[in-house]
């Protein structure tokens, strides 16, 4: 059956090659296989310099907060991916581990994750084409007050929900070691993130592993009984949070042009983000049919500014994923070092950059 | 949508085992439920996790609003996988044991109770596997376990669904009676299309849901809740083959039940007619009335035969003997009435099949001397039975039937008596070369003062008794008749095993 539909996507796609051959100049239609098509070189393009795209369409895995949505949406509302040749299907997720399942089943074809995922990518389950920020601000442990919980050591026998493969259980497990305690000192429940927030409003778990806009949910709704136990501020000296766009490795091989000009439109995204913070915090909550004001108080929740200073600079982006990989060698995720070339694709983000840089 | 489907399946099923109330139709109910339980399960999940199963709103959730409801739920991960592997554990054993409940193989039949036990084995090993703190123990650091015991887990489900419907298809193949098989064939197509809906999502682990080993699922690539092999199209068939399997299985269960639900009502109709006693008793009064008519003509006769000189002897013995014999036949009417209304004194006993045949056979004879009837014993099973009230049953369907052949006029009218062995059941059959019983007639014939004969000399009451007896004997009687080509009554009467103490 997946065989068939690739077939009827390819066979749709033809036939739209073959519909635009008339060389009509624009149309009204936002599916991109409306632009000149890459076939017909004599036909002299009309309006710009631009290069013309052979029209695809990629399914993107994307969870709904400001961290991970953002240069998707910006990217599709800006209309960079569509100037690239690319039409976006969005799915919302609630973790990167379900994410990469799946890519992995091929009903997803590229994914947003956060840092608790990239040790499946370590393990060669997907590989990063590009980095969305440099570091998340966005995780954060929060205790219950009025069950007694001050500090992380207040935990010990504690219910605290995790969504193990996350950044959540990153989080957790880096606020207990700064405390010398680990995961067997506490009693973890395993649950979504967004089942968790109901979980501590409701009373039910003494300290969640959450991020945001969650923690901001949380903020408004728990009030003075709201403690921070530990954020990814607080590691910034030894570790650093970076989310990343991933594919499966196949995928990858498959379809690197297609990869560059995604990750093209996304060095456009990044600049624009950095640049209306609060423009794309409005219009995630639309997006995201979430609260307006929650996404506003969330705009902090990651590094917007350095990915667009470095983004050239394979080698800081290199140190990034490196620094990382300690915390998951550090924490038993994974027990051997992986060369970072085996799962970051550097030249894609090369030549994404220089794509971006010539057409600017 | 797939919300809706699952509790329509779960009414239809709670319908069915509150009207049955048989070991068979609860263990339907426990197949719902079990799917109800995985299903939900899964649907919660998916609504937690998102993902592209959670982009078909409208077929799992029908509102968006009640995804987000659900999404929200404050749902540890661990209970909800366990609850979908308690649902998915339980399945089939409940097919199990719908299917050694009907099978009447004797192999199986002999040790029932060791299988019945026996089939407990896999769930309850699987509901301990999958307790997440057992769970976590078993595969902690020896995660080469996991892809075996998912593949184990499995394997045993897809056994005990392919036994079980083996053991219902040659069930089915089996039965050589249309009613039987009709009425079974609706059983085997409800358990397989249920079974097949379960299967949809059985195939995928459970224990995935715990979130655990969350990168080992996705290394070894065992398939996902929330990844649907097919994104849309995928869910879309799943949807219709939902809807389909779980409408066909509640038309068939309902079908089902209404064989026997109909059975029950039609009874208390008959007790109704019987009770409002009007009409019995006008044909009561009409059926005395008419003899005493004819006892005053001879009463009469002998009176004039006894005042002539000489009184007519010959004459007054003649009407002695016809009076005789009207008061014989009055008495013997009254007999049957009298037994018919007080019939519960009942005492059962096994019977070689032998007997009760040639005890109805003499009793026919009683009544047509020197008549044929045709016997035809192919088993030498003992039946359960009062031998008296049993054999006069038998013996009114043979009278009925050679009647209604000679009033037909049939040169050769003829009965045949067959008694045997049909799965759960001895069959006693009664079969004529009569007319055959036209098709309105056909619920009216089991009602008390229902007759086709002539008042004078039959109450009416001759199925209605016979109805009765088979039910004292907790058999069923039933009619097969093709019009022109004879009537077929069936006394099915429970098999009786002299080995099994129940």
């Amino acid at each position: 059956m997946k065989k068939l539909l690739s077939l009827a996507v390819a066979l749709g796609l033809a036939l739209s090659l073959a519909a635009c051959g008339g060389g009509t100049t624009t149309d009204e239609s936002p599916a991109p296989a409306t632009d000149s098509p890459a076939a017909s070189t004599e036909t002299a393009a009309p309006e710009s310099e631009t290069h013309s795209y052979e029209p695809a369409t990629v399914r993107v895995a994307y969870m709904p907060n400001l961290g991970s949505a953002g240069s998707l949406f910006v990217g599709i509302e800006q209309g960079y991916f569509e100037e690239v040749g690319l039409t976006v299907e969005p799915f919302e997720f609630q973790g990167g581990p379900a994410e990469i399942a799946a890519m992995a089943s091929g009903d997803i074809d590229i994914s947003q994750i956060g840092h608790g995922a990239h040790s499946l990518c370590i393990q060669g389950q997907a590989v990063i084409f590009q980095m969305d920020h440099t570091t998340s601000l966005s995780d954060v442990v929060v205790g219950n007050r009025s069950h007694g919980i001050e500090t992380i050591e207040d935990l010990a026998g504690k219910t605290v929900a995790v969504s193990s493969g996350t950044s959540s259980e990153i989080i957790l497990q880096q606020a207990l070691a700064r405390a010398g305690m680990s995961m067997d000192d506490i009693n973890t429940v395993e649950m979504t993130v967004d089942g968790m927030t109901t979980a501590m409003v409701s009373g039910q778990i003494d300290a969640a592993a959450s991020w945001s806009p969650n923690t901001i949910t949380l903020q408004n709704a728990l009030g003075d009984d709201y403690v921070d136990l530990g954020t990814n501020a607080d590691f910034l000296d030894t570790a650093i949070f970076p989310s990343s766009y991933i594919c499966t490795p196949q995928y990858a091989e498959e379809n690197h042009d297609i990869l560059v000009r995604f990750a093209q439109a996304l060095d456009k995204a990044h600049d624009w983000r950095a640049a209306h913070p609060e423009e794309m915090a409005t219009l995630l909550a639309q997006e995201l049919d979430a609260p307006e004001e929650t996404m506003l108080a969330a705009v902090g929740e990651a590094d917007w500014q350095t990915i667009t200073e470095v983004c050239g600079d394979m080698d800081a982006i290199k140190t990034v994923y490196e620094t990382q990989q300690g915390i998951f060698l550090n924490n038993g995720t994974i027990t051997e070092e992986v060369p970072v070339e085996n799962y970051v694709l550097f030249d894609v983000m090369q030549e994404a950059y220089d794509a971006y840089s010539a057409a600017k | 949508m797939l919300i809706l489907v699952l509790i329509l399946c779960l009414a239809t099923s709670l319908y069915v085992a509150l009207r049955r109330k048989d070991s068979l139709s609860l263990y339907l109910l426990g197949m719902s439920l079990c799917n109800l339980i995985m299903l939900a399960g899964i649907i919660v999940y998916i609504a937690a996790i998102g993902g592209t199963a959670a982009q078909q709103r409208t077929l799992l959730f029908l509102f968006p609003s009640l995804q987000t409801w659900l999404h929200d739920l404050p749902i540890p991960l661990g209970k909800l996988g366990y609850l979908v592997a308690v649902g998915r554990s339980l399945f089939p054993l409940f097919v199990l044991q719908a299917a050694l409940e009907t099978t009447m193989i004797s192999l199986v039949r002999r040790h029932l109770r060791t299988l019945r036990l026996l089939s407990f084995l896999f769930p309850v090993l699987s509901l301990v596997y999958y307790y997440p703190p057992v769970f976590r123990m078993v595969i902690n650091g020896r995660l080469w376990l996991l892809p075996v015991m998912v593949n184990i887990c499995f394997g045993w489900i897809v056994l005990y669904l392919a036994v079980a419907i083996a053991l219902m298809f040659l069930e089915y193949r089996a039965h050589t009676f249309p009613a039987f098989k009709r009425n079974f064939r609706y059983v085997l197509l409800s358990v397989v299309s249920i079974s097949a809906l379960y299967l949809l999502f059985a195939s995928k682990d459970p224990a995935q849901i715990y979130n655990m080993f969350v990168s080992e699922y996705i290394r070894l690539g065992i398939s996902s809740y929330i990844s649907p092999t097919l994104p849309a199209l995928g869910w879309l068939m799943l949807g219709l083959c939902t809807v389909f399997f779980v409408a066909l299985g509640s038309y068939n269960m309902v079908r089902y039940t209404q064989l026997n639900y109909d059975d029950e009502r039609q009874d208390m109709i008959l007790q109704r007619k019987f009770d409002t006693a009007g009409m019995g008793i006008s044909v009561f009064v009409h059926g005395v009335k008419n003899q005493l008519l004819s006892s005053r003509v001879l009463h009469k006769k002998l009176s004039r035969a006894l005042s002539a000189e000489p009184p007519d002897l010959a004459q007054a013995r003649a009407c002695a003997l016809q009076l005789n014999e009207l008061n014989e036949g009055m008495l013997r009417r009254m007999d049957e009435l009298y037994r018919t209304v007080k019939n519960n004194a009942i005492s059962l006993r096994p019977v070689p099949a032998a007997e009760l045949a040639q005890a109805a056979v003499e009793r026919f004879h009683g009544k047509y001397p020197g008549q044929p009837v045709e016997v035809e014993l192919s088993t030498d099973r003992p039946v359960l039975a009062d031998l008296g009230h049993l054999s006069e049953a038998v013996c009114n369907l043979l009278c009925n039937g050679y009647e209604a052949a000679v009033q037909a006029g049939r040169e050769d009218p003829r009965v045949t008596l067959r008694i045997r062995a049909e799965r759960m059941w001895t069959v006693v059959a009664v079969e004529d070369n009569g007319p055959g019983i036209p098709p309105e007639k056909r619920g009216r014939i089991f009602e008390p003062f229902f007759t086709s004969k002539n008042t004078n000399y039959n109450w009416g009451m001759g199925l209605y008794y016979v109805r009765k007896i088979v039910q004292s004997h907790l058999g069923k009687l039933r009619l097969e008749s093709r019009e022109g080509q004879g009537a077929s009554f069936l006394i099915m009467l429970p098999v009786y095993d002299p080995r099994r103490k129940e």
